[in-house]
């Protein structure tokens, strides 16, 4: 907090005993009743007789104090949200001398405004490390695939990776087509009946510039995360997926392949954050550690190079079901995401948007108070988050809104909400892809102070971590 | 004619808020009613307005103030509490199931003590309830509570002020024991002008204190406020933020900002009076640490001060019957 000078604080009390309202004598006159003092903190005046009260309490350090006292105990108080610009205008310049105010303000206005927009753009890369160690994964993962994986297998799930996101019609094929007992799997199908995973949608827009927002190209890896996680038990019902596809398919990926040759950047940036996520767990990291080399061998017996790139595509297909029900959550803070009812979100300048036709175009859904930093969705359920502790939450796709105030304890959360995690309240029974649409919500919310914030109860009660 | 269509439309509301406030259960007729509303309304918006004394102020305020101001009053609990401190049992029968032991949280939040919490809970439950009765009748301090605020936050609010006197009369007493202590009876009256000439100690200092007081005045209300709670009385984010309905960031990014506004217009104005950059920075900075206010001095100067309208002219926390009006 900035300190002001010392002179001020003399100031403020000599100018609070010049008016006769001594500090330490109670026996002065000419104090608010207890009605108005009590309307006053439940913002119950009028502008008038608001500034009236301020007036006063700016020189009455005993009407101060009561009015802090008589604070409840408890945030029960509904507190209006109200942007501090509202608050500001409400009371009146002073005035006597307004024009050497306005002189004096503006350029320190636009100077504060320039650095307010400084500090903000920086605490955003600061103060989210969810969305910096996401955006940071690419850059990790340039280092880190060439090493684990030989590269032309990583070219070709890259590649092809990109390929099944941006034809529809090949992620159908492929998810019909499979005849492995995993195929009859019925989470297996759901998984391939949802929409592509935003992370492939981003990079499918990344490669082909269809869309002017492609910074989620790279933090959407998360899909390739869940496909490590989940897929890594069942990389044979992948393998046999594979070989099952159709000539259609391999002809369709091998023109993809041969239009766009590797990218290194890219098939780095698919690869990596799976091996990465797949560090955390001991079974799905020997499992990692052995798809490489299995992989080549597999593209050896099925004697394609493309073999490899349609494995990877359906790694990707089958990992969907983590995207969708799970970790689409998990990317609440990635720049766009589509939901099971086709919704695209995004986060433009603190407003929440939504587009219905992919991206096409896209509306304003939620202008809160406060800007919006981050939201996360799962089906219809849609939890945004924003600066000051704002909340909201639509399960009608954003139809309709409610404003959440998380408090614990008696304490209300009020600081900016970088990150919510929207997830399973059963993780195990997430990991292992079963039932994760179901139950009630797990909320995680990352705080700028650096709490974690928990709710297992759609909101209702919370945990502070 | 429009009068009388008027009359019928004040007629009605009036039997609009009658019925809103429930006041026919405890046994208060419309008149009544009516009366304690005429009451508050000359209280708050006509003494208001007698400032500036004009026949259409009036009619002014009961044409359109009237209806807004009416429709912020908490009619419900306005009639409890007037029915309580009428004597209406069954006012009081509610009174003590919805707030009785909410008196004792409050003071337990507020005192933080509870022996003290007890004492100061059923100190303001006596007044409330009126024992202290002259001449037979009671007299209650819920007949000063007006509707503007919640009757739950009027009573955190009058047992806060209560706490405060008894605080303060007990600082008092001990303070001046001390100053007994130190001998301080025996000291030399301070001198005003030579205090004020001492403060001032010499010119930049003047300048520093005018520059300072011109920065300030420059601000608004609600931002010196916002100062002197954080600043002097050492109040919290969150607790300003409160109070000002608020969120705590708010309040910090206000402080921030005042502070370095404040900064800036007092070397300003420093320079303004013929003060070099460089002389300026270092009048702010070095200043204070020598410069001492004869606060004593201050506290016993008597000056007038800003009469609040329908206030009771008595000391914030009203003594027990006393109406506010």
């Amino acid at each position: 907090m900035t300190e002001v000078p010392k002179i001020v604080h003399d100031r403020l009390r000599a100018a609070a005993l010049d008016q006769g309202l001594p500090a330490t004598n109670a026996a002065e006159p000419n104090h608010p009743d207890p009605d108005l003092l009590t309307a006053f903190a439940e913002q119950s005046l009028s502008l008038a007789e608001r500034d009236g009260v301020l007036e006063h309490l700016v020189l009455c350090v005993d009407c101060r104090d009561t009015v802090a006292l008589a604070l409840p105990a408890e945030n029960v108080v509904a507190i209006p949200i109200s942007p501090e610009s509202g608050a500001i205008q409400a009371p009146a310049p002073h005035p006597s001398k307004p024009a050497p105010r306005r002189v004096f303000a503006w350029p320190s206005l636009r100077w504060a405004a320039l650095a307010a927009g400084v500090v903000v753009v920086g605490s955003v890369f600061l103060l989210r490390p969810g969305k910096l160690n996401q955006s940071n994964q690419p850059s990790a993962s340039q280092r880190i695939a060439p090493t684990k994986l030989p590269p032309p297998a990583a070219a070709s799930s890259t590649t092809d990776h990109g390929a099944v996101a941006s034809n529809p019609d090949e992620a159908n094929l492929i998810t019909v087509t499979p005849q492995s007992k995993k195929a009859a799997d019925p989470r297996f199908t759901v998984q391939q009946s949802l929409a592509p995973h935003p992370a492939e949608h981003a990079m499918l827009l990344a490669r082909n510039n269809k869309s002017p927002r492609q910074p989620g190209g790279l933090a959407n890896s998360p899909g390739s995360t869940a496909l490590a996680l989940d897929n890594s038990a069942g990389q044979e019902t992948a393998a046999e997926t594979n070989r099952s596809a159709t000539a259609t398919t391999a002809v369709s990926a091998a023109s993809e392949l041969s239009s766009s040759p590797a990218n290194p950047a890219l098939m780095a940036n698919s690869d990596a954050p799976a091996i990465e996520k797949a560090k955390p767990a001991a079974p799905g990291t020997t499992q990692m550690n052995e798809l490489a080399p299995s992989d080549a061998d597999q593209q050896k017996e099925t004697d394609s190079a493309l073999a490899p790139a349609l494995r990877a595509r359906a790694r990707a297909s089958a990992a969907k079901l983590e995207i969708a029900a799970s970790q689409k959550s998990a990317t609440g803070f990635a720049q766009h995401d589509v939901a099971q009812n086709d919704f695209a979100w995004a986060i433009n300048s603190g407003v929440l948007r939504r587009s219905e036709d992919s991206g096409q175009t896209w509306q304003d859904n939620l202008r809160a108070d406060h800007p919006l930093l981050c939201y996360a969705s799962r089906g219809n359920e849609i939890w945004t988050g924003g600066q000051g502790g704002t909340i909201y939450h639509s399960v009608d796709g954003g139809m309709t809104w409610v404003q959440v105030r998380p408090s614990s304890n008696g304490r209300q959360l009020a600081s900016d909400i970088n990150r919510i995690d929207l997830g399973s309240s059963n993780l195990a029974s997430n990991n292992l892809g079963s039932n994760v649409t179901q139950g009630p919500a797990k909320i995680v919310l990352s705080s700028g102070n650096h709490e974690i914030w928990i709710s297992v109860d759609d909101g209702k009660t919370w945990e502070i971590k | 004619m429009p009068r009388s269509a008027s009359s019928d439309n004040s007629a009605e509301f009036a039997a609009t808020l009658y019925e809103r406030s429930g006041a026919a259960a405890y046994g208060m007729n419309a008149d009544q009613f009516a009366a304690i509303l005429d009451d508050i309304l000359r209280k708050y918006l006509l003494s208001t307005s007698s400032a500036n004394p004009s026949p259409s102020n009036s009619s002014h305020v009961s044409a359109e103030q009237k209806a807004d101001f009416y429709a912020g009053l908490r009619l419900e609990e306005l009639t409890l509490a007037r029915a309580c401190a009428a004597g209406n049992e069954r006012a009081w029968q509610d009174f003590i199931s919805r707030f009785r032991q909410k008196l004792h949280k409050m003071a337990l939040h507020i005192t933080r003590d509870s022996a003290s919490a007890a004492e100061l809970a059923d100190s303001l439950f006596a007044d409330l309830y009126g024992v202290n009765a002259r001449d037979g009748v009671r007299n209650s301090k819920l007949v000063s509570y007006t509707g503007r605020g919640s009757l739950e936050g009027w009573l955190r609010t009058v047992m806060a002020q209560e706490f405060i006197n008894r605080y303060r009369k007990q600082k008092r007493t001990v303070s001046l024991e001390e100053q007994i202590e130190e001998g301080v009876q025996f000291a030399a009256p301070a001198n005003p002008e030579r205090t004020s000439a001492r403060v001032s100690g010499g010119a930049s200092d003047q300048h520093l204190e005018s520059a300072t007081d011109e920065a300030l005045a420059e601000l608004s209300a609600e931002d010196r406020f916002t100062l002197a709670s954080y600043y002097l009385d050492g109040r919290t984010l969150a607790e300003i933020a409160r109070t000002l309905g608020l969120h705590e960031s708010s309040v910090s990014r206000r402080l921030d900002r005042l502070a370095t506004a404040l900064r800036k217009r007092i070397l300003a104005g420093l320079r303004m009076r013929g003060m070099s950059h460089a002389r300026a920075a270092e009048a702010l900075e070095a200043d204070v640490r020598d410069l001492q206010l004869d606060l004593r001095s201050r506290l016993t100067q008597d000056s007038s001060a800003k009469t609040f309208p329908g206030s009771s002219g008595k000391v914030p926390v009203q003594g027990p019957g006393e109406s506010a009006d």
